[in-house]
């Protein structure tokens, strides 16, 4: 009796240990990669990898990234403390006056980004051997120039690297232990990968993606600054490159507005060569207007979302400008009215202390910057506001417009600027003065259109596209006491008020330090920059 | 002739007489009607007591006055037992009637305790394990069942989370210190033998008794899930020949405990400047007096067949915050029956508890202690923003950091719905004797629901016209268990065994929904597709999401206890586990699988003659144990390559196309955290088991710590991957004491103490292929500087450190000027430190937890009054750090004016330092209650007792911030938020009867 029990018990165990011991797993909601890369929509889902590192908060415009070593580092980008607003650690006021170091925040995440990049092209690559095999020579036309793009891609993060880091890494696979190459190596390395991807790029333009007439222009800007990079100026080069740009078969034409360029619906304009296409919805990553703007503008135009009163142009900057240039209104000051036309207030708050009382103020922005930091808030307005992106209303963080890394009047003005350097003088002065007239400025003529007009004339035209850091080193006013701005060479400690005309800083600025995170992660492979 | 026949004759006779004297006394026995009385030493009777005749199947228990009737022969043996007390013989001898005396034994050894898949008596225990029974649980209304036990047992730290939030009924539990850096931190709840038991299912009235596993050696047998410790929770079930209905009630009020002092309207018009004309007390604002209010009522009985126990509840509480509160109902039914004979025995247990809650943001008391309080509450009607605000005042500061917080209580609409199903049903078939196997089915239901919503006046989502959204989670657990067990004693060797198998199968799903800019807002989320936004597709303003997992959890597991005359006991077993979670290699050669072994031993020196004729003694053992147990990961798919979308879409040919890509790093070998633990302890009890005690000591090694490394990119497709890798350490003492200091007919006291001393070290994180990316430390810890600005990390993970240590500038004063000086580790000084002058300021976590608490009566009341607290410690006082400062303009403590403290000479920016590091040191009188028992005569009601009670009592501390209890588990500990719900006093009056 008692061993039947048994026997029954122990068969009834032995069934459900069986079933009771599965453990594999059930997926609902994730994608395994086994189970996605099926069809060639998805495979065009791979190539947007290596574009997406423009894109986003993160990207080519962040403001503590990239972005900001290019532009927060000279006099067309200022961001005073404002109380307690944007102090940041110090970090603006660093990058502004040359005094930032080897772990400062920005310094960081500008080498994540370009690097970033460089990984995201590398798997890209070999995610296309993945998908389409070894065989090269059975690739398809869309493939082959998948490959092209992405190298070309991966060439341009490289030549950033070099501009901001001088002697980099160059990572050619996924599997590549890093090396530091020297700057001209970098350089070297760019221009050949270029020359020789750019042959199986399509002809056509295709706004948003590299094509032949985007490759042309990144060697255009890769020769221009040749003489920095090298010390072996490639001013012919250069002037080859913006005359293969400016060839009317790739449809590249100065737009006769100047603001159009910068317009919400400025996609597909055909001005911008290299654009990153910015989308409210879909592609985020444009926030200048949420950056620049007051506090009580919000309600002007209806945004979703608070904007963040930081950063706005030195009154040095602004002052570039004739009253009568139709660019002048990329920079906004003046009063502040609501949709009726009423005059918008706000209030300073008290601060004993430092003998401020608590008091409305009528809200006008004023260019003229007082202090660097105030703790008070007195500041909040001062500083002329960034608008040269037209303001869409009722939007959140992310704004609709593209920003055109490349645009036809840069090539025009480079073109000019090479001649001038090879020649003396501007060989074909119709172009550069197709900007002029743009601006409802003067015009130039092959005398006055000298070097030092030059450099005023794109930071007029380029001002807060990311070039003003390169323009300035190779005119060798980067540094040094040759060129000023306010609060040049300032550093974080430094009393608020002293230094309001700048001074001079060490030529070893013109270079960034290798971050002190990267030569930590591969010891003994990175040599420090001169100075860090 | 005569003389054979008679010899004959008397031999026969000598027979016959011989067995009809064997037969007498089956005449004699005929069955008498025996009653008895059964009490204890003082005369009283003593309740369900079991009664039992010996060598028969026949038995019953005493009702309430003590008495039984059982039929029984003149020569039958009764043998009473009776938890507490001596298992006694009573001949019955002829008698009819006669009052039994049982004698209270050694109360604690016998007291059988839940160990995991089975119990035994506190004599039996090989392992450390703690025991809380009812009577000895904190008093007054507590938030789930770990508030019951708080302070009780050494070593186990419990802290209420959110403050006075009904809202809020969890708690932070933690087992002999911080058990994981990233994984799992919560112990393993066993409710009624449910593995992963949902708190919130059963109600505390219910709760017979809660057990701790604390050491590796007992915990082993739960395997994966054992790190941070088990605690078994076991129901009151129904007595058979016991009817009875049990009500419980109450009601309470409760104050906020504890206040921090900010300027009101003129100080600030005094010290800040600047004045909006009016006189406000933010926190009076958005607080209120609370009302609370419980009752329970349950019901059992049952027969020697069938027993049952049934309760229902309802609980309603209001927070301190307006709006603020908490509804609860409960229903319970617990059936044993018995059929077959005896041969099956079947259990079943359904729990079903739903809830509603309203939440409130804990950011809106930070607002209470920054806004300007000459700022009024309401704007005036001529005002600009009358409208656009509905009557309420709100500043032009940044929204995102500043708001009228009680606006944004009228504004917002926080609502949660929460369900638990908990149902079990056991089978036992008792093979033979010493043959049982058991099969039990649970299934564990919880749902949850959360709609919320902003509305277009609210000033947090301006520009949005109203926020709506909605989302849901379901969780299902299913679990089938198999055991069989096996007894056997022999001379004085007694032999248990038990192996078993078990499954379990987890469901997990989510969804939700949200929209923004409506037309009306008295739809609040109800209509979510009405809003305008719908039709944006912008992320930022409507979106949808929903997720699906499941895991598996398969385990085999066996147990052997061996003792030798009750003085010798040895405890092995083993569990192999495996789940779903594991990659394919996290184990050498079991792949899914591993294998946690324990083994323990116990000698009860004081039966030893030697200890016995030393006569100091009651009890005195000494337990050993070793134990490896585990801790799961929380992703269940750590080791597939999954795919998804990696970035902002690119534009091409017109459309955007989304990027695609790796979203996470395979680690084939993921696997659980490991703890190999070493525990010795002695339990001793002297003074005729009047003071009853143990202390442990431990050391726990933690390793293959989950962490989720940096990793290159390239040759890795995204930056960061989990792995085990690091090593953990803790190590530690902790003693119990408990005493009866009174005993006697009209008065008692009894008290129990607990302490508990622990350390960690954080053994490793980082190494070999992980070294380049990740340093052998991690700054922990953010804060911020100011409204939004970049912060700091205040804190620092090292190799070789415990974790908790303070990281920052060495506060030195604040010179004429203003300015912070700091001390540089070189021993100088600066006013502009840099981030290499900072140095390990201190540890947060405390040097030694208590507990104590006193249990008394006296004729017919009652009373018992718990304290718990701790010794060193540090706290982080947030508050301070934002508003000692009157940088931002904003209010301010009285202690950034108060001519006496330093900080009313600050003119500086904020910078982290020890200055703002208090002591922890506290005492705390958690709960104090005084009760009544009427004495009654009647047949209806058999026990009324009215009681009163207060919570949170008062607090003993050095430290200025609102509460010394600060959250001490995970990386950051010794936190003092500035967004916390205020902690309540509260104050409560309630009564139960038993009819």
């Amino acid at each position: 009796m008692k061993f039947k029990y048994f026997k029954y018990t122990f068969l009834a165990s032995a069934i459900s240990l069986g079933a009771c011991t599965d453990l594999e797993p059930e997926i609902f909601s994730d994608v395994l990669k086994d189970n996605y890369f099926q069809n060639e929509a998805q495979f065009g889902t791979l190539v947007a990898n290596a574009y997406s590192q423009l894109l986003g908060e993160y990207g080519y415009v962040y403001r503590e990234g990239y972005w900001s070593m290019q532009e927060y580092t000279a006099d067309a980008v200022i961001v005073p403390t404002r109380g307690s607003d944007w102090w940041d650690n110090g970090v603006p006021i660093m990058m502004h006056g040359h005094t930032w170091e080897y772990d400062t925040r920005d310094v960081n995440n500008g080498w994540s980004f370009v690097y970033g990049g460089v990984g995201k092209c590398n798997e890209v690559l070999d995610n296309i051997v993945l998908l389409k095999g070894d065989d090269e020579s059975a690739y398809d036309e869309g493939t082959v120039s998948a490959i092209a793009e992405t190298k070309i891609l991966r060439a341009f993060y490289h030549m950033l690297a070099m501009d901001l880091y001088g002697n980099v890494a160059i990572v050619r696979s996924s599997s590549d232990t890093p090396r530091q190459y020297t700057r001209k190596e970098v350089f070297d390395f760019v221009e050949q990968e270029i020359l020789d991807n750019m042959g199986m790029l399509p002809e056509a333009k295709n706004y948003g993606r590299i094509t032949k007439g985007v490759a042309h222009a990144i060697l255009a800007k890769l020769y221009i600054n040749a003489e920095v990079y090298t010390g072996t100026a490639r001013w012919a080069d250069c002037i080859a490159q913006c005359e293969e740009v400016m060839d009317p078969n790739y449809g590249y034409s100065i737009d006769s507005d100047y603001f159009n360029v910068f317009s919400v619906n400025n996609t597909n304009n055909a001005e911008i060569i290299f654009p990153i296409v910015f989308d409210a919805t879909y592609a985020k990553g444009n926030m200048f207007h949420l950056m620049t703007l007051h506090y009580v503008q919000q309600e002007v135009y209806g945004f979703t979302t608070q904007t963040w009163n930081g950063p706005c142009t030195t009154h040095s900057y602004l002052d570039k400008y004739e009253d009568t240039d139709l660019r002048k209104a990329q920079f906004f000051h003046g009063e502040i009215r609501d949709k009726s036309g009423k005059m918008m207030t706000y209030t300073i708050p008290a601060d004993l202390t430092n003998g401020v009382v608590e008091h409305l103020v009528d809200a006008v922005i004023t260019p003229q910057i007082t202090s660097i930091r105030d703790v008070t808030k007195s500041n909040t307005f001062e500083g002329a506001r960034f608008v040269k992106f037209e303001i869409e209303e009722g939007i959140d963080h992310h704004a609709n417009n593209d920003f055109p890394i490349y645009r036809l009047a840069d090539i025009y003005l480079m073109k000019a600027e090479a001649e001038i350097r090879l020649y003396g003088q501007v060989k074909d002065i119709t172009y550069v003065n197709q900007l002029r007239s743009r601006a409802g400025v003067s015009l130039y003529n092959t005398a006055n259109l000298s070097l030092d007009e030059m450099i005023e004339e794109r930071a007029r035209e380029l001002a807060w596209e990311g070039h003003r850091r390169q323009d300035l080193i190779r005119f060798g006013m980067f540094t040094g006491g040759k060129y000023l701005w306010p609060w040049k060479g300032a550093k974080p400690s430094d009393t608020p008020t002293d230094n309001t005309t700048g001074k001079a800083t060490s030529e070893i600025r013109n270079l960034f330090p290798i971050p002190k995170w990267v030569r930590d992660a591969n010891s003994g492979v990175y040599q420090q920059n001169p100075g860090y | 002739m005569k003389y054979t026949i008679f010899k004959y004759d008397s031999l026969r006779a000598f027979f016959l007489i011989t067995g009809l004297m064997f037969l007498l006394p089956a005449f004699a026995q005929q069955n008498i009607n025996f009653k008895g009385t059964v009490v204890d030493d003082f005369g009283d009777p003593l309740i369900g007591v079991n009664v039992q005749v010996e060598g028969t199947t026949d038995g019953t228990t005493t009702d309430f006055d003590g008495n039984f009737t059982l039929g029984v022969n003149s020569n039958s043996v009764l043998i009473l037992t009776y938890v507490g007390y001596d298992k006694t013989e009573f001949k019955v001898d002829g008698k009819k009637s006669a009052i039994i005396k049982l004698k209270e034994s050694s109360i604690a050894l016998n007291e059988v305790v839940a160990i995991g898949y089975g119990s035994q008596t506190k004599k039996e225990l090989t392992g450390s394990i703690a025991s809380v029974k009812a009577e000895d649980f904190v008093k007054g209304v507590v938030a789930n069942p770990m508030g019951l036990v708080q302070g009780k047992v050494a070593g186990l730290n419990i802290i209420k989370k959110g403050g006075g939030d009904p809202a809020q009924n969890n708690y932070e539990v933690q087992l002999r210190g911080v058990g994981s850096l990233k994984g799992n931190s919560e112990p393993l709840y066993i409710i009624d033998g449910v593995a992963g038991g949902d708190l919130s299912s059963i109600q505390s009235s219910e709760i017979e008794s809660i057990d701790v596993l604390k050491d590796g050696s007992a915990a082993a047998i739960y395997g994966t899930r054992a790190n941070h410790g088990v605690i078994l929770i076991t129901t009151k079930r129904g007595k058979a020949g016991q009817s009875s209905i049990e009500y419980n009630g109450g009601v309470s009020t409760s104050t906020i405990s504890n206040k921090l002092r900010v300027l009101n309207a003129s100080e600030y018009r005094e010290y800040m400047g600047g004045d909006l004309g009016a006189d406000t007390d933010w926190l009076d604002a958005i607080t209120r007096t609370p009302i609370k209010t419980y009752h329970n009522v349950a019901l059992s009985g049952g027969t020697e067949n069938f027993s049952y126990r049934s309760a229902i509840s309802y609980r309603y509480m209001e927070g301190l915050a307006v709006k603020s509160d908490y509804e609860e109902i409960n229903a319970r039914f617990a059936a044993n029956q018995k059929a077959l004979n005896n041969l099956l025995e079947v259990a079943y247990d359904f729990n079903y508890t739903s809830s509603k809650k309203n939440w409130v943001d804990y950011d809106n008391f930070n607002q209470a202690l920054q806004l300007n309080p000459t700022q009024p509450i309401y704007a005036d009607p001529s005002s600009a923003n009358y409208e656009k605000y509905n009557g309420y005042y709100e500043s032009d500061a940044f929204a995102g950091h500043y708001w009228n917080p009680v606006a944004d209580i009228d504004n917002t609409e926080s609502h949660e719905k929460y369900k638990v199903f908990l149902g079990s049903v056991r089978a036992s078939l008792n093979l033979t004797k010493n043959l049982k196997f058991t099969s039990f089915y649970t299934l564990q239901q919880q749902g949850k629901w959360n709609g919320k919503y902003q509305s277009a006046y609210s000033r947090r989502v301006e520009g949005k016209n109203g926020v709506a959204s909605q989302s849901q989670e379901n969780n299902q657990t299913q679990t089938i268990e198999n055991t069989l067990q096996f007894t056997e004693s022999w001379k004085n060797h007694n032999f248990s065994a038990i192996i078993g198998q078990s499954y379990q199968y987890n469901e997990y799903s989510n969804f939700g929904a949200n929209n923004s800019n409506f037309p009306i807002d008295d739809l609040l989320y109800n209509n979510l597709g009405i809003g305008e936004n719908l039709q944006t597709g912008n992320s930022e303003l409507m979106g949808m999401g929903s997720s699906k997992y499941t895991d598996k959890l398969a385990s085999f597991f066996a147990r052997v206890v061996y003792n030798y005359n009750q003085k010798y006991f040895l405890n092995i077993s083993a569990r192999m586990e495996g789940s779903s979670k594991f990659g394919p290699k996290a184990h050498k050669t079991l792949g899914r699988w591993g294998i946690f072994p324990a083994v323990s031993g116990s000698w009860r020196i004081s039966e030893e003659g030697f200890m016995q004729d030393l006569g100091i003694f009651d009890d005195l053992k000494l337990r050993v144990g070793y134990g490896v147990t585990g801790n799961m990961p929380s992703d269940s798919y750590l080791y597939l390559m999954r795919v998804g979308q990696t970035g902002e879409p690119l534009y091409s040919n017109g459309a955007f196309v989304r990027p695609w890509g790796a979203t996470s790093n395979i680690n084939e070998y993921i696997r659980w955290e490991k703890k190999e633990e070493y525990n010795i302890g002695i339990d001793f009890a002297i003074l005729k088991n009047r003071i009853r005690g143990s202390i442990d000591g431990y050391v726990r090694n933690t390793s293959d710590l989950l962490w989720e490394y940096d990793v290159p990119v390239p040759p890795y497709p995204t930056d960061k991957k989990w792995d085990n890798y690091g090593k953990l350490r803790n190590y530690g003492f902790e003693v119990a004491l408990s005493g009866d200091i009174l005993r006697a007919k009209n008065y008692s006291l009894s008290m129990n103490i607990v302490g508990a001393f622990n350390r960690n070290e954080v053994v490793k994180i980082t190494g070999g292929e992980y070294a380049e990316n990740n340093p052998g430390y991690l700054n922990v810890g953010y804060i911020s500087s100011g409204s939004g600005e970049t912060g700091n990390y205040v804190m620092r993970l090292q190799q070789g450190s415990p974790i908790g240590n303070f990281y920052g500038w060495k506060y030195y004063g604040i010179n004429s000027k203003g300015q912070w000086v700091f001390e540089t580790p070189d021993g100088g000084y600066t006013t502009s430190p840099t981030e290499s002058q900072k140095q390990i300021l201190g540890n947060a976590l405390p040097d030694f937890t208590y507990g104590f608490g006193f249990n008394g009566s006296y004729k017919n009341f009652d009373a018992s009054v718990n304290f718990r607290g701790q010794f060193g410690g540090l706290i982080f006082n947030e508050s301070r750090y934002f508003y000692e400062n009157k940088i931002d303009g904003n209010n301010v403590l009285y202690s950034a004016v108060d001519p006496k403290n330093d900080a009313s000479r600050l003119n500086d920016i904020r910078r982290f330092s020890d200055f703002y590091l208090e002591d922890a040191t506290f005492l705390k009188c958690s709960d104090l209650t005084i009760g009544y028992n009427f004495s009654l005569d009647n047949k209806y009601v058999k026990k009324a007792r009215v009681f009163v009670n207060c919570q949170n009592v008062f607090t003993i501390t050095g430290y200025s911030g609102v509460d010394p209890e600060v959250s001490m588990n995970g990386l950051t500990p010794g936190f003092d938020s500035r967004s916390y719900y205020p902690a309540e006093r509260s104050f409560e009056f309630g009564a139960s009867l038993t009819f």
